[in-house]
């Protein structure tokens, strides 16, 4: 029997690193995309001795639509889970004032990434079978003025996501977003957060596996966050707009 | 951000680094005045600290595997949990290891390790063929037996201040047995410990703990732990700490009447006999508890290892323990072990003798207490493991690595403006 097949969108994000190691520790053969093709080459090297897994890697580069056209034509195989791990957090306060950065931060956690999960949605709806992992955030819940850029456009990803899993409920497709809070990562790494809100790349990646076996809708991590959420949300607007969070 | 060894002191503020591209690398080095590579920060003291400090932990991968010729080459960020795992897939593993196996392979090198295994194996930094390692201009140089032996042998054990290790070679040794028949021997006083350890020089492995408390005929009591592999080759999956210390205890949770207490029962339980252990067990038994060292408290603790010549090993041990009697002051991670002989490398802490390791709360008086038994440790011809140290004095360094000469002449070499340095280096004078 052939192994299943797991595709890796942004492959060198610190979530994605992680989850490459579990998805080869379980056996999968595994298709990396990212802009770096020189990470991903050694990451796939480490990825054969280690467990003998089957890498193939792609080159590409989610701020470019003609790389995203690209690679969906040079990708030929029909994966069996899909995960979307891009994040771009980008300057907040130059992206009030440059349309230039704004636009990055939408284009990269939202606009760009639509082809694809387009593509893939079709391509899984058709085989009637997989998985599509999206990694949005907790920062589309509710804007805030520290990351309302990447808030929103993240926002818009946690409502495609939702609007696909319902699309795709009669299928053997499933659907998981997952929503993290604050999580140590290279794109976080100039951020200070107190220790108990904050997760790492490892348990985050364990919990998206699990999630995913149980094909489970959608998953808040770390656990603190959900709560929060609700509280957050709860908030009426009069009072929500004079906290300084 | 914050960091520190295991001991959790010192505690300071650091800008990391951490890469896996060698441009990169590069660039951390030379935008620094100073530097010092780090790992898992398993040290204990400052050796891994400094206002910058180069993280091994994005070097992860394993590079090469020669499963016939019993070698592997990995970058120096990969964890002994990693390989000793990986290895076990195909009955091998590393010949050499700790009581912890969350250390990196560029920690093992710059540390020159030793296990239980030392009176046989030798440290680590012998079963190392090479190493790749960036100096302070940028070089990328490739250093073994054979080639740049100079900076081969100031970098084993030479605590990352010859530059940073990109990865290295190791050679490996078969996985002969995943459980491990554990002999127990209980000793009612210091000199029969020691005569057990002569007695057992052949086992492969021996450990023992020690009573710092005892007195009269119980003085240095202690328990001998020897370890025999059984040929019973199941599949090796080391494991996360199973339990955790979410918080530090507060500071005098380990006070002298707790550790005496400790101490009575640990003698107590340990009964003489045979048993079988898991391999995990047998070499890591305190990596079960992560965050152990939070039990000190806030304030942190030192490890204070030493190692004497064997002649005077018995009478050391002696004075030291007598010397902590008389301050009132106790540990109860105490390990006593027979070491084999030195090897070349320059700054490497083994010698033929007999090594006592001890873990401190710390205070104004610990201080003045390790001080004491310093001059107990030069006046016999020992040294301190640089790899424990937080407090050493510059004099005592300087008269008892006695190859620090050759080793500065060859960091001067390749570091000529004296970049690779930790708050330990500072302390101790090995300057350029």
């Amino acid at each position: 029997m052939n192994s299943k097949r797991c595709l890796i969108i942004g492959a060198t994000s610190d979530i994605a690193k992680e989850l490459i190691y579990i998805f080869a520790n379980n056996g999968y053969s595994l298709d990396l995309a990212a802009r770096r093709i020189d990470e991903l080459d050694r990451i796939a090297n480490d990825l054969a001795i280690r467990y003998k897994t089957e890498v193939i890697n792609y080159q590409l580069d989610i701020e470019n639509l003609i790389s995203v056209n690209q690679f969906m034509n040079n990708y030929k195989h029909i994966p069996d889970v899909v995960v979307f791990a891009i994040g771009y957090l980008g300057n907040q306060k130059l992206a009030e004032t440059d349309w230039e950065e704004a636009k990055k931060i939408i284009d990269i956690n939202y606009t760009n990434q639509i082809p694809l999960l387009n593509h893939f949605a079709n391509l899984l709806e058709k085989s009637n079978l997989g998985t599509i992992i999206g990694i949005s955030s907790i920062a589309g819940e509710r804007g805030r003025k520290a990351n309302y850029f990447y808030g929103s456009a993240k926002a818009a990803l946690t409502q495609y996501l939702s609007g696909l899993r319902q699309r795709l409920f009669d299928t053997e497709v499933n659907v998981l977003t997952v929503k993290p809070g604050f999580i140590r990562t290279k794109m976080t790494s100039h951020l200070n957060v107190p220790p108990i809100f904050e997760g790492n790349a490892r348990d985050v990646a364990e919990k998206i596996f699990k999630a995913y076996k149980k094909n489970k809708p959608v998953l808040i991590i770390p656990a603190i966050y959900k709560l929060l959420n609700m509280v957050i949300k709860l908030l009426p607007e009069a009072i929500y707009k004079k906290l300084n969070i | 951000m914050y960091i520190s060894g295991w001991g959790n002191f010192p505690r300071i503020h650091s800008k990391v680094y951490r890469h896996w591209s060698i441009n990169q690398v590069q660039s951390a080095i030379s935008n620094s005045s100073e530097i010092i590579p780090t790992g898992l920060l398993r040290s204990y003291g400052d050796s891994a600290l400094n206002s910058a400090t180069l993280s091994a932990l994005s070097l992860n991968k394993i590079l090469n595997f020669d499963q016939s010729n019993k070698t592997i080459t990995c970058e120096s960020g990969v964890s002994f949990m990693e390989l000793i795992n990986f290895l076990s897939r195909y009955n091998l593993t590393l010949p050499v290891t700790p009581g912890t196996k969350f250390i990196t392979i560029g920690g093992a090198i710059a540390s020159d390790i030793h296990g239980k295994n030392h009176h046989r194996s030798g440290s680590f930094g012998s079963w190392v063929q090479s190493i790749r390692i960036i100096s302070a201009d940028g070089t990328i140089h490739n250093c073994s037996h054979t080639e740049e032996i100079d900076l081969f042998r100031a970098t084993i054990g030479g605590m990352g201040l010859t530059g940073m290790i990109l990865d290295a070679t190791i050679r490996l040794v078969p996985l002969k047995s995943t459980s491990i028949e554990q002999i127990t021997f209980r000793a009612n006083d210091l000199k029969n410990l020691f005569d057990l350890f002569e007695q057992n020089k052949d086992a492969e492995y021996s450990v023992s703990w020690l009573d710092t408390n005892s007195t009269s005929d119980k003085f240095g009591r202690g328990v001998l732990f020897v370890g025999k592999e059984i040929n019973e080759n199941q599949e090796l999956i080391l494991s996360e700490p199973k339990l955790n210390i979410p918080f530090y205890f507060p500071n005098k949770t380990l006070n002298k009447l707790s550790v005496s207490l400790l101490n009575n029962l640990y003698y107590r339980v340990n009964n003489s006999g045979r048993k079988q252990v898991a391999f995990d067990e047998f070499f890591y038994p305190l990596d079960v508890l992560n965050n152990w060292n939070r039990g000190y408290g806030k304030n942190g603790f030192i490890q204070y290892q030493f190692v004497v010549p064997k002649e005077f090993s018995y009478q050391t041990i002696t004075k030291v323990l007598k010397t902590m009697h008389q301050f009132g002051i106790s540990s109860f991670l105490t390990v006593l072990k027979l070491m084999g002989k030195s090897n070349d490398f320059l700054l490497s802490f083994p010698m033929e003798g007999y090594t006592l390791a001890m873990d401190i709360p710390l205070s104004n008086a610990t201080l003045e207490l390790a001080k004491k038994i310093d001059e107990i440790i030069i006046d016999n011809g020992g040294r301190l493991y640089l790899t424990k140290d937080a407090r050493m004095s510059e004099e005592m360094f300087w008269k008892t690595y006695t190859k620090i000469e050759d080793f500065i002449e060859i960091k001067s070499k390749y570091d000529p403006n004296n970049k690779f340095q930790s708050l330990q280096s500072k302390r101790l004078g090995v300057g350029v």
